[in-house]
């Protein structure tokens, strides 16, 4: 099986052995399907520390009275800054791109493995130290920090400010340095895998739009992480070695004011968010990608607007990387450069809004099936308008200096980015299972799993819009403060908190439904939903070389559903040329 | 050229395409996929690409410096031996990138020996790089940040590094990092390329890297020594 | 009379981000031009291209050209470091020694890195996204400016309570 060589290179040999024991075969693999699945694994894991303090910290906020905590103040906001590194490093940017993306980027386009096999394997290893040394910080002396997923300095660069910022905070920058060397790698893999190793006929514009989103997700990684890669640099620079990058004269601490003098928060501000910003679509885009992909399977029409779906992608990742002034209204920055900004961050919503309206036009007059997959599909459409919505209010400079740093900025990124996600995390999930494992997930508990976290996300992330409207602040462990005198604070915290363990509790049952369905769930054919592009050639689960030793060659568009005049209501990829005739004629 | 010639080159780069008894990738277009649109081999490519990531994480470095010097009076320590010194290393990563490109040469005409033998004379310049520039460290150290180190001791104060001693560390320190690892991944190339277990491509690959970490001493260079000389 | 120079300034910003965005925008759509074959003469190019030997390392270009570069290498280097014997303003300074610098990156990329060899969607595909994303970073700099004037000892004594200096 030959991939595409060119005729003047000398040839080496792509398809290696698969390996027979188990070390090498499950472990130290090189094969992009296994390192798929570890980074799914990984991604369970974190998924279950990060849900798990968010429950504790929501238990807190529900039970809070000034005598007596659930939480002390300290340990609050360690959990918060836990939360929040875990889940947007570890879940949010591991699960969509580095677990689906490994596995079904490579089938997608037709080719053996990745470019770079051991190098993939070098991504992941680096993600699982990265999440080793992130975890360590809860055992080392102090704990972890309490400044945040941001890391701010002066707080995240001064060691002794509070317990969690000594060895914890330490642990916690070396961490991402090496997410960002894993990122970093990772993206290298995708860009060349994307663009050499395409099969024949396999032109960009006949890509499906999941591997789309991981191509493109995987250039802004690329451009985005290597930004905050210095920026941490200097942050452990001035941890470490008494500079002075992000500390400005005059820091007062412990009634004694620091030596040092000369540097800029605002400094790291722009660094962090010059990465920042371009990770929430990171984030987002292949979860967008995931969905457009089950949509159009699931509504059984092509998708609409091909063409306008790819050049959104493009545009949502080029303009994603001028935006990232919006994070910081109120942090002192330029006015005149916070202006510009806010113009910018309203034409985001212009290729955001091409891809809502091509979503809805897709399922206009569909023949729907709702299966778990289409269920979480359009769950995602749904948060992702809502979350979108206020992100608009968030991006006028003179309306986010109110709303920033209240409840309403926590409800609109959890709402757009992180339930979002995770939603497409599901869909994906239950849509490729069958192709993962060869066995289908179970369908009523699916149902039951997609019905109760739909409630139970909305009635968490509302009432903090509210909340956020009256000027609730964010990261504060408690609220006894003559602002926030309002009786119905505590009862919507309470609300918001047993919302909030029903939607874990319902990931449980997810979690469940996997573990069982790989062993019990009912056998799946190759091709289980009818799908057309090339992961439904292949047996389930593939063969090691993802073909069995055939080169597919594409003929066709990757959304031709219910084609006129063709014999089925889909045509795969790779069916002949003359088997729409309808594409043919022209 | 003709469109059938132009298919007919387009078969020929898909070698398994007879086998398939299908017209090759329809228009025969580059980009159709089946071959590497970008001409380059899939090797180089992705070295480019972590070019492209590295330069962008010492552009944040340099801006970093940029932004923390603008926003300070900045004192001018380097005084003519510095400046000898550092033109010095400048001449002698210079000259070991032309040693890489004969060493690329050699390997395309397939003169092992010699690409071997021009491989490790770059690193030897890297290796006398880094040896001059740990020699300047050390001597910045000891003549300019002990004597802080020790004032704060007395004082009992703590010490921290002066700004315009921190941005030089952490971009010559990240430019070092980037010759050390070079140093080692020439020589262990070189090794394992005599022995016949790397190709042609692996040193043009390996070439890639090195002129990248010369290029950045090129901005590293002018902007951290020159822009502070006082001769 | 200050509002003035404030639109002014505003409209400088506004046209700098612009001309950033449309930039990017325009190198992005050369890549998906060639990408989404819109143009159909790029195109006819990569296919006329593809007759030649693919990668231009085979080729032999004469090692004679690549002294010269390094000989021009050592000249602006030299030539750099005569520009700290003479003592320029610190701005001319600045811009003459980035101009030789990128200079001396071209002849680098150019030459030693074969760019100048490569094929032209290669270096499409390559360059202009480095060159945005970087130059993006110039946008931390009125913030540099400002805490430089927020500074105590810049903020003149009659404007101590507006907090910038004029």
């Amino acid at each position: 099986m030959s991939v595409a060589h060119d005729v003047e290179e000398e040839h080496e040999v792509h398809v290696h052995q698969e390996p027979k024991e188990f070390i090498w075969k499950y472990i130290f693999s090189t094969d992009h399907k296994v390192i798929g699945k570890q980074y799914f694994l990984l991604a369970i894991v974190a998924v279950v520390i990060g849900l798990g303090l968010s429950l504790a910290f929501r238990y807190h906020l529900a039970t809070y009275t000034p005598q007596g905590m659930f939480l002390n103040p300290d340990h609050y906001l360690q959990a918060v800054t836990m939360h929040g590194t875990i889940l947007v490093f570890m879940v949010l940017t591991t699960a969509p791109l580095g677990g689906f993306g490994n596995y079904f980027l490579p089938i997608q386009i037709g080719a053996v493995d990745m470019a770079f096999p051991r190098l993939n394997m070098l991504s992941f290893w680096l993600t699982l130290l990265s999440f080793l040394v992130l975890i360590a910080a809860f055992v080392v002396p102090g704990g972890p920090p309490v400044s945040g997923w941001t890391g701010y300095p002066p707080l995240s660069a001064i060691n002794s400010a509070t317990p969690g910022m000594g060895l914890g905070q330490t642990l916690w920058v070396g961490s991402i340095a090496i997410f960002c060397l894993a990122s970093l790698v990772g993206a290298i893999n995708f860009i060349v895998t994307t663009l050499d190793l395409r099969a024949r006929g396999m032109s960009l514009m006949r890509m499906p739009l999941s591997t789309w989103a991981w191509f493109i997700t995987a250039i802004i990684a690329l451009l985005s992480f290597a930004v905050l890669f210095a920026g941490g640099l200097l942050l452990i620079l001035d941890r470490e070695l008494g500079t002075s990058f992000y500390i400005p004269a005059g820091v007062v601490f412990g009634a004694k004011e620091l030596n040092h003098k000369g540097g800029s928060p605002l400094l790291y501000q722009h660094l962090f968010w010059f990465f920042g910003h371009p990770e929430v679509y990171i984030a987002i885009l292949p979860g967008m990608g995931i969905v457009s992909h089950i949509l159009a399977n699931f509504a059984r029409k092509p998708i609409f607007g091909y063409n306008a779906m790819v050049y959104a992608i493009a545009a949502i990742g080029v303009i994603g990387f001028f935006v990232w002034g919006h994070h910081m209204f109120q942090s002192g920055m330029s006015p005149y450069v916070a202006v510009a900004f806010s113009i910018l961050t309203m034409t985001i919503g212009v290729p955001s809004a091409i891809k809502t309206f091509n979503w809805l036009g897709t399922l206009w007059k569909g023949n729907i099936e709702f299966t778990s997959a289409m269920l979480f599909a359009l769950g995602f459409v749904s948060l992702f308008v809502s979350g979108g919505i206020s992100g608009i209010f968030l991006g006028q400079n003179a309306v986010d200096i109110y709303f920033h740093d209240t409840y309403f900025v926590v409800a609109h990124f959890h709402l757009i980015m992180g339930v979002a996600a995770m939603f497409s995390i599901a869909a994906g999930t239950y849509y490729w299972f069958p192709k993962m494992f060869g066995r289908y997930m179970n369908e009523p508990l699916g149902k039951l799993h997609f019905w109760l976290t739909f409630v139970s996300v909305y009635s968490v992330f509302i009432p903090m819009h509210i909340m956020g409207l009256w000027g609730h602040p964010r990261r504060y462990a408690g609220f006894e403060y003559a602002f926030l005198n309002d009786p119905m604070i505590p009862s919507m915290h309470n609300m918001i908190t047993a919302a909030a363990f029903v939607a874990v509790l319902a990931q449980l049952l997810f979690i469940f439904n996997y573990f069982w369905s790989m062993y019990k769930g009912a056998v799946a054919p190759e091709n289980p939903w009818n799908g057309t592009s090339l992961e439904w050639i292949t047996a389930s689960p593939p063969a090691f070389d993802n073909f069995g030793g055939k080169e597919p060659v594409v003929n066709h568009g990757a959304y031709e559903y219910s084609v006129p005049g063709a014999e089925k209501d889909y045509i795969m990829q790779t069916d002949p040329p003359e088997a729409a005739p309808h594409a043919a004629a022209h | 050229m003709s469109e059938a010639a132009a298919t007919a080159d387009t078969a020929a780069a898909h070698a398994p395409a007879a086998s398939h008894g299908h017209a090759p990738a329809p228009g025969g277009n580059l980009w159709d996929g089946g071959v590497r649109p970008l001409g380059a081999h899939s090797k180089k490519f992705g070295m480019w690409l972590f070019i492209v990531s590295d330069s962008i994480t010492f552009a944040a470095l340099l801006f970093a410096y940029s932004y923390v010097r603008l926003s300070n009076v900045w004192p001018t320590p380097f005084h003519g031996h510095s400046i000898v010194t550092s033109t010095a290393m400048t001449f002698v990563l210079l000259s070991s990138s032309l040693t890489m490109v004969l060493a690329v040469d050699a390997a395309n005409k397939k003169l092992r020996d010699k690409a071997v033998l021009w491989t490790m004379l770059t690193a030897l310049g890297g290796l006398i790089f880094v040896v001059l520039h740990t020699m300047e460290w050390l001597g910045i150290i000891n003549d300019h940040l002990m004597p802080l180190i020790k004032a704060g001791e007395e004082t009992k104060s703590g010490w921290t590094m002066p700004m315009v001693w921190g941005t030089f560390f952490a971009a010559t320190g990240m430019h070092m990092l980037h010759v050390t690892v070079g140093v080692g991944y020439l020589v262990v190339l070189a090794l394992q390329y005599k022995n016949g277990k790397f190709k042609a491509i692996d040193i043009e690959v390996a070439g890639l890297y090195w002129h990248f970490v010369d290029l950045v001493w090129m901005f590293v260079f002018p902007l951290i020594y020159l822009m502070s000389a006082k001769i | 009379m200050e509002y003035v120079w404030y639109f002014l300034l505003f409209a400088v910003l506004a046209g700098v981000w612009f001309g950033l965005i449309v930039g990017g925008a325009a190198s992005w759509c050369a890549l998906c031009a060639i990408v989404g074959r819109a143009n159909k003469d790029i195109v006819a190019f990569l296919r006329g291209e593809l007759a030649k030997p693919s990668d231009g390392a085979h080729k032999d270009h004469g090692m004679a050209e690549n002294y010269v570069v390094w000989g021009a290498l050592l000249f602006f280097t030299l030539l750099e470091v005569g520009l700290a014997y003479i003592h320029l303003p610190l701005l001319i300074m600045l811009v003459t020694l980035l101009g030789l610098s990128l200079l001396k990156a071209a002849l680098i990329i150019g030459f030693f890195m074969h760019m100048k060899f490569e094929k032209r969607s290669f270096a499409i595909s390559i360059i202009p996204a480095t060159v945005v994303t970087i130059l993006l970073l110039n946008v931390i700099f009125p913030d540099g400016l400002r805490s430089n004037a927020f500074r105590e000892e810049n903020v003149p004594e009659e404007h101590a309570d507006s907090g910038e200096g004029h």
